[in-house]
Order: C-alpha cells, then structure tokens, then sequence
C-alpha cells in the first residue's frame, strides 16, 4: 500500500487510541477518586 | 618510510569532515553550559559526536585484524559469510575475513541502546520522579495530554509527503516514524521508537528531541499566542485542591500499567517501567529506593545515555540531507503539538460552562515542568492575578503519560500496517 495512505492509517488509529487510553485512564481515576476518597487520620488521642 | 607513515597515520588519515563534526559537537557542548540548555545530555552526546570523529574511530571499533582460519572456512562454505558477519563482527574484502572488535562505546551501544536498556532504566528513574496528585485532583486535563500529540503524526505525515517529493531521503513508513515521535517531547520516548525502526537516524533524532525540549520556552509562546486572543489568555480558573489518598496514589500506577499492557502490549516496558518507577515513589515504604532511582540510576543512565548516542553521530551518516530534515521536522512537531493542546480547549470551551484557559492545553506536552511553568508565566503576564499553573501542571503530567502511550501506538501499529 502507498506510504501516505499507510501514514494517514496511523494518524487516524493512532491518534484515536492515544484519545482512547488516556479516557480510558480518566475514567480509571475518576472511579478511583470516588471510591477511595481522602479520609484524615485521626488523632489516636482522641479516643 | 612506512614506518613515518604509521607514526603519523593520523594526521593522514584526517578528514576535512571531523572538522564539521567537531563544530556540531562544539555547539551543543556551547549550548550545554553557556545556555544551560539540557546540558546532562547535550555535553556528553556534544562530546561523544567528537569522539567519534577522531581518525580510525578507535572509541567505536578497533582496527580490522585477517583472520585467515575464518577466511579458508568462509572460502569452503561461503553461506556462512552472512553469520560471521552478522554475528561476530568479521568484514570481508576480496574473499578474505577481518574479526572487528567493537569499541567501548559500541559496547555500550549494543548493550544499551540496542536492547532498549538506558531509556527504560530512565524511565523508571523518571517514574520515581513524577507526582501524579495534580493530574488526579483534575483528570479533565488528561485530555490535552493527548491532544497534544498531534505533532507526532503531524509530522508522519509531512516527512511521507517529503519522501515523496526527494525519495533519496530514503524516509519509510517506519523512518518517518521514528522521526515523528520526536513530537514526543520525551527523549526516551524518542530514543526507544528509534531504536526498533531507524537505528541508523537514533543521533540526529535524539538531538533534535533534546534540543527542541530545551527549547520549548523560545517554540511556544510564539504558538500559543497566535492561536488565542488575549482574552482567551485572560481566562481564570477556578482550582479546587482536592487531597487524593494514599491508597489512590497507589493503585493508579498498578492499574494504568495493566490497562496498557491489555491495550498495547508491546507498550509495557514503557509504561510498566515509568509506572514501577512511580509506585516505588508512592509506596512511601522505599525512601532510599525512590531517591536512588531519582538521583544516582537518573544520573548514570543519562551520562551513558548521552555519550553513547553522541558516538552514533559520525559523520558518513550525520552529515547527510536527512540530518537536516529531521532538525527542521523535530521543530514542526513542537509546534503542532502545542497546537493540538490548544486548539482542543478551544474547542472544549465551546462545549463547557467552566471555560478553560486555552494556554493549558498546550502544557499537554511530555516537557515538564518546562511547559507548565511558560504556561503561567504567560498568563501572569496577561493578568498579574491569575494563577492556572496547578492545572498546567495537572495537563504536563498529563503529556507524560501521552507522550508514552502515543510511542506504545505507534510500535503497535507500523508493523502491522506494514502487514496490510
């Protein structure tokens, strides 16, 4: 196949994967966020 | 008089050619300390560039030795000229063998380069070094991390393009490639994409990633101006400082490094390594372990990183059009990087009520914390009182994990469009 259609080939699939990876992680750290939110640790001598 | 001949062998052997060399490794040795441009690897791959230009390239590969039991074996069974020169380093001329032993840094570069081993060891270096909280109190800025690598197939497409226009360039869906993960703004990035595909362009491609990196405050604010108003630049946002728990900070690399090796395994030494780099960082139970991997295994790899790429710049393959080529071609990457980032919160902003400050996007780039600094520099400039460089730096956090996953893609799918 000729070199610019290979070229525009990777620019679409790669492109769009980057896209998809990185939506992919954000939806990993949006879920991680919410279920493991950010709790102070308490101070033992308040017991 | 064959003895004058041997004494000055050097001298004879000069070529007018080292000269040019010299003047090259001389301007980013001069780049390195009076302009403090990326000088841990400007002055070693500046005086690796020398050193390997000095008559009979001693450093490189020892003189040719006949091996006349190689020669009478080769002679009887000549299909085993292809092994011995492919495996054990003979030459042959006129029928007759040469056992070639490698150099120091030819060592180095089989066993550093070639195996991928220096830019993963700095990327676990690099991963220890990272904070991802930024990026994980506003993941929304995950985005420009991938916007902005558009340059890399930007630029693809424009050294294909060139390669149709001067096809004595020689650059391949491969070679061009290589060339756009400069785009990367990630010189390991750069140096492993090379590596698998273009192990003969790894010096100029290494330089200009290096170069351009250290170039970023003169390449984007130029960029980002002519593509925002000023009232765009003017833009606030509102930073909200989320605290993200330790157990967050942990999986994250776990999890990230398991996605991208389902996703693009062919990734993982990348990603796996940047990402044990930062779960040693986070665990918080290896201290001497994270500084290690921060200070000492940082600064060995990069001094042998840097003097084992300067010795692939040799003259019969760096001084050649492509050289040139690929400088200016590392250049159109940068900024059409920058570009992407920039456009893509422009276009975001029409789409959102939060308005984002389009100058953020254009910190999507893997340059840290180079990028997120010009950012806000530039907004300061515009409004004394406004401060979006938490989100800068949450958007080039972002362009490290881009940068990483778009080399992971494009070692994934060359070989197999190749196949098509």
């Amino acid at each position: 196949m000729d070199d610019i259609v290979l070229g525009m080939q990777l620019m679409q699939y790669g492109l769009s994967g980057v896209f998809l990876v990185l939506i992919l992680f954000y939806a990993v750290i949006t879920l991680l966020m919410k279920t493991l939110p950010y709790q102070p640790q308490k101070d033992e001598n308040e017991q | 008089m064959e003895q004058f001949r041997q004494l000055f062998q050097g001298v004879i052997e000069f070529r007018l050619e080292y000269i040019v060399m010299y003047i090259v490794g001389g301007v980013l040795i001069y780049l390195a300390i009076k302009k403090d441009y990326e000088p841990m690897l400007l002055l070693p791959i500046g005086f690796g560039a020398i050193l390997v230009n000095l008559p009979f390239k001693s450093i490189w590969q020892y003189e040719a030795q006949l091996d006349e039991t190689v020669t009478k074996i080769v002679s009887d069974y000549p299909t085993l000229q292809e092994f011995f020169t492919e495996k054990l380093n003979y030459v042959f001329e006129n029928g007759q063998a040469f056992k070639v032993e490698p150099g120091i840094l030819q060592i180095l570069f089989n066993s550093g380069i070639l195996t991928e081993l220096f830019p993963v060891l700095i990327f676990v270096a690099v991963g220890a070094m990272i904070d991802f909280s930024p990026l994980l109190k506003n993941p929304r800025m995950i985005l420009f991390g991938a916007a902005a690598q558009f340059g890399i197939f930007f630029t693809i497409m424009v050294a294909l393009l060139l390669n149709k226009v001067f096809p004595d360039l020689g650059f391949d869906l491969k070679t061009a490639a290589s060339i756009g993960i400069i785009g990367a703004a990630d010189g390991p990035t750069s140096i492993f994409v090379a590596s698998k595909f273009a192990k003969h362009l790894i010096g100029p491609i290494s330089v200009a990633a290096y170069s351009y990196m250290s170039l970023v405050p003169i390449i984007q604010p130029p960029v980002i101006k002519a593509l925002t108003t000023k009232k765009e630049r003017m833009i606030r946002m509102e930073y909200k400082d989320v605290k993200v728990s330790k157990a967050v900070l942990i999986l994250f690399p776990i999890v990230v490094t398991v996605i991208a090796g389902i996703l693009a395994p062919i990734s993982v030494s990348l990603v796996g390594l940047l990402m044990f780099g930062n779960l040693i960082r986070e665990s918080g139970v290896l201290e001497r372990l994270s500084k290690t991997a921060q200070n000492e295994l940082a600064n060995l790899v990069t001094l042998l990183l840097g003097i084992t790429i300067g010795s692939t710049m040799h003259y019969e393959s760096f001084l050649q059009p492509a050289t040139l080529m690929i400088l200016l071609m590392g250049l159109v990457a940068f900024v059409f990087d920058t570009a992407g980032g920039v456009l893509l919160a422009k276009i975001m902003n029409l789409f959102t009520k939060e308005k984002i400050n389009p100058m953020v996007g254009a910190a999507g780039i893997s340059a840290f914390p180079m990028s997120a600094r010009i950012v806000q520099r530039m907004a300061k400039k515009e409004d004394p009182q406004n401060f979006i460089l938490m989100q800068a730096v949450g958007a080039n956090v972002a362009g490290q994990l881009g940068s990483i996953v778009a080399g992971g893609m494009v070692l994934a799918l060359v070989p197999w469009l190749l196949t098509l």
